[in-house]
């Protein structure tokens, strides 16, 4: 094992020479040999959103002052994270322009512009969340289910694939993976009758090497967990970026809800793999294990949150600490959990917000549902509501802290109501019914420019878990419900943002509110960090904007 | 006297309402913005002096409002009594916290269907008297708004929009009457400004841009033209109080670019005219662009400014004068009682003229016109410097503003265009050395010219210095009693200058470019700037 890492680190090494600023797989690996650049979505393979710069403390952090502003030519919402590679970031204007910039003064150097099909019909708005890059290559998927290569030197599309059918309702929002040759995506669509799928393209001619299907075919294992048809138009969507484990060649997917959402009826069974973890063999996409969170799933509880890897000290059975790798996820359903990503076995689950459709776990892991917590004609009230106890927006966990940060929808329900007279139609919503706020107006739909938000409709806050108990160490209060990720530093800071409008830092041990700064807009993205000339910078999206800070100097 | 202490008595009981003798002397409540150009001689120059060129690098952002809209942010903020109220384009007013940038309120308005603007559905701002907004319409309406509440009071559709016609900067309150003129002059409109009732809405005065059959001046236009003859007013107006006159500039004559159908000056496109602000009566007019042929909007912010003038016998003496630098590229200065003109000179290269003769009309360079084969002429249709608002400091004696340098058009003359209701009428095109279109990447020639700020002694039109950006700008200035300068551009930043000397201060990269002229506030003994660029405003204050 040691031989082969230095024989790849020094491969890298004349490579990198030789090759200038080309992004190999192998930096892809070692994000942690070049803290200055931000090279995958998530920051890196083991997805912590967690920054090795330290130059920005808790004690200088008040000194941050905004360097620049890209303002988006869209009205859509900002979720990409942008990629930062030697000083040149690269992001995306929704719905799919793409965009690189100096890092350091905003200065546009190049726009993709792609125009996507009018065919395309997303859930939820026209978004992108970010690229891949591999070599001098761009990867974008695109809100009418392409996925296209661009040379990063100057923006031009190298090839153009289509990955599925934009009328049948298939999209593609999230920021690619790249693992070696391929780049891997999977597909949007949970509202709209789509059988999801995750795919693999060769990173140089865009053609389709493996297909993982989040429903089971006929024949294959899970099938079974679909009623009658049911199977052909299940959802089981792919909207978040998976992550990766190089020791064990294993990548991880989140996958969404099963479909119709709300009236499980027409879909008896467990739905195999709604609401799951897949862990696909990264050069074949076969399947080595999955864990379902919410069986037969009926919240719209997509489980697409980033499978957020981490190797910790884990107490066993025996009661002895060993190192073990493990996945942590808080879930849309309200329950944090602990994997273990070698074999998926179930570690932990436990709820961070209230949580009323389970009450515990059986010995394998698969929770209890509470008898009468299902949609009715009449509505049930449901904890966590339907945008659940979280949702995509990103977790981060710091190995400084051992504190997993998951941006919550605290005291937050929904009344469930089914409907029995929804059919598939191709390309049109099939939801099979539909959900309200517990209270009148409430907290789905963004609050209005003024914040009316009641108490009784839940809150949002920042809740620190002990990664290994799933115990809240503390919690930032917000006053609107949030959809503002994580990203966390070496140096304990901690940085989100949320509906107020506000992009903030915190104490990473303590919660302690370090500084904030009116943005103008919604933090509907995670930030990232990067540094260039030994100066830190921290960048989020917010509103229609992307905004970077240093400190002053 | 006792009129003036019983109005301030008034202002007293009235609280926060802003009576009219508010607006005619901001001086005294510096910490408020109440007008678009921040007085009624519209100098665009604030008093507060709590930012320095000494301390000015130590500004830092204080919030951001983000637009719902991709349309140009023209609008300059009003403030009063640290509220603030702006227009997210079209048409939609906003209140908000000026101090933190939280929203009380928005009043949306769905602009129709019909309305054709020129160039862009935008808005430059609001008006306010007591606790009432007024706000002119892309669809040439006038709405009056609860400041309280944003719940629109009444609602005078101006003229007609599918026309051609719309209403695109802030009203001007005189007494208690709202002042507004028509955009639409690329459009064959005839132009007009009209004064309605501020309670009511009810039209008090009009006053045509484009004299009718029988009235003076009517003569200035061929056949029928002056029906069709532009004379559009898309900039907001300046008020003296001594001699109760208003003054406004007046755009180009139509079709823009092609003067055979229209014979004569045309009056008063290209113009400044005085009205008396009670009746709408033409006191007096000065043209700078008799029978203009390259869209040279007289649209500029008219600024009054008292000073020190050398008459012809060499004396010099106190006098009331207009300072004016025009699209077509020549720094004025008019007596405003009286219309006398008392200085022209270029501040940009011009070539389409080359003096003035005795009554203070330009003298034309023959062959200067647009042809078919097309024209070069200096400067450009952009003009030396366009709508942007120029700022005077009574401190530096000098008047700032930002110029196209060395910019020039090739314009090209179609003697085929006819008039047909709510179309272009334009009767050619420029040919543009500089694309009008701001593009994400500079790509600007030398040789396209280059926007500057220029600072040109007020008393001699000669320049003082010049702060030069590689782009064009779009920008207003807000000059300050501490000297300072702010202003922006293309290349998305806003600056600050020495107001003395042009030395840059500080800069913010805002993102986008500053198409709006920046205004300056205090709350709490706190100094804030504003500024719109590209599709958000921005509010600066020293560090604490």
């Amino acid at each position: 094992m040691m031989t082969r890492i230095l024989l790849l680190v020094s491969l890298t090494g004349a490579l990198a020479g030789s090759l200038g600023a080309q992004v190999s797989f192998d930096r892809l690996l070692n994000t942690g040999k070049e803290p200055q650049n931000w090279l995958t979505y998530s920051g890196t393979m083991m997805s912590q959103r967690h920054s090795p710069l330290t130059q920005i403390t808790p004690e200088n952090v008040k000194n941050l002052e905004l360097q620049w502003i890209y303002q988006a030519r869209s009205l859509e919402k900002f979720e990409a994270t942008a990629l930062v590679v030697d000083g040149i970031m690269y992001t995306v204007q929704a719905p799919n322009d793409v965009i690189a910039l100096d890092a350091t003064t905003g200065r546009v150097f190049w726009t993709y512009q792609f125009a996507p099909s009018q065919a395309a019909r997303p859930c939820c708005g026209r978004v992108n969340r970010g690229l891949a890059i591999l070599g001098d290559t761009l990867f974008m998927g695109t809100i009418d289910a392409h996925l296209i290569a661009i040379d990063a030197k100057n923006g031009k599309p190298l090839w153009d694939t289509t990955v599925a059918k934009a009328d049948s309702g298939y999209a593609i929002t999230h920021a690619p993976l790249i693992v070696k040759d391929k780049v891997i995506v999977g597909t949007a669509g949970g509202e709209f009758g789509i059988r999801g799928f995750i795919a693999a393209f060769d990173v140089r001619t865009g053609k389709e090497a493996w297909r993982f299907y989040t429903i089971p075919g006929p024949g294959e294992p899970g099938h079974e967990t679909w009623a009658g048809d049911s199977w052909k138009t299940g959802g089981a969507s792919v909207w978040m970026t998976g992550s990766y484990d190089p020791q064990l060649n294993l990548t991880y997917w989140g996958v969404g809800n099963p479909g119709p959402d709300y009236n499980g009826d027409v879909r008896k069974g467990d739905n195999l793999y709604s609401d799951s973890v897949v862990a696909l063999d990264a050069d074949t996409g076969k399947l080595k294990w999955y864990y379902q969170f919410s069986p037969h799933d009926e919240f719209d509880y997509d489980s697409v949150q980033v499978p957020v890897l981490a190797d910790m000290q884990w107490q066993g059975k025996d009661g002895q600490k060993r190192p073990r790798k493990l996945m942590l996820w808080a879930n849309r359903n309200g329950l944090f959990y602990a994997l273990d990503r070698t074999s998926g076995e179930f570690l932990k689950g436990t709820p961070f917000v209230e949580v009323n459709w389970m009450n515990g776990f059986d010995e394998a892991g698969r929770p209890m549902k509470v008898t009468g917590k299902t949609p009715t004609a009449e509505g049930t009230l449901i904890f966590p509501g339907n945008h659940g106890g979280t949702n995509w927006n990103n977790p981060s966990y710091s190995p400084s802290t051992g504190l997993f940060y998951v941006g919550a929808w605290a005291g937050y329900s929904s009344n469930f109501v089914k409907r029995d007279d929804d059919e598939y139609t191709e390309g049109r919503r099939y939801t099979g019914g539909f959900q309200r706020s517990a209270i009148p107006g409430g907290a789905t739909t963004p609050a209005p420019p003024t914040n009316t938000r009641n108490e009784s409709e839940g809150y949002g806050a920042i809740r620190a878990l002990d990664a290994t108990t799933g115990e809240r160490k503390w919690e930032f209060k917000m006053n609107d419900v949030t959809d503002g990720g994580i990203l966390t530093t070496a140096s304990d800071l901690l940085f989100s943002g949320g509906r107020e409008g506000y992009f903030f830092a915190l104490d990473a041990r303590s919660g302690a509110l370090l500084w904030k700064t009116a943005v103008g807009g919604t933090v509907a993205s995670g930030p990232m960090t990067y540094s260039v000339g030994g100066r830190q910078y921290v960048a989020v999206a917010a509103g229609n904007s992307l905004f970077t800070f240093a400190l002053r100097q």
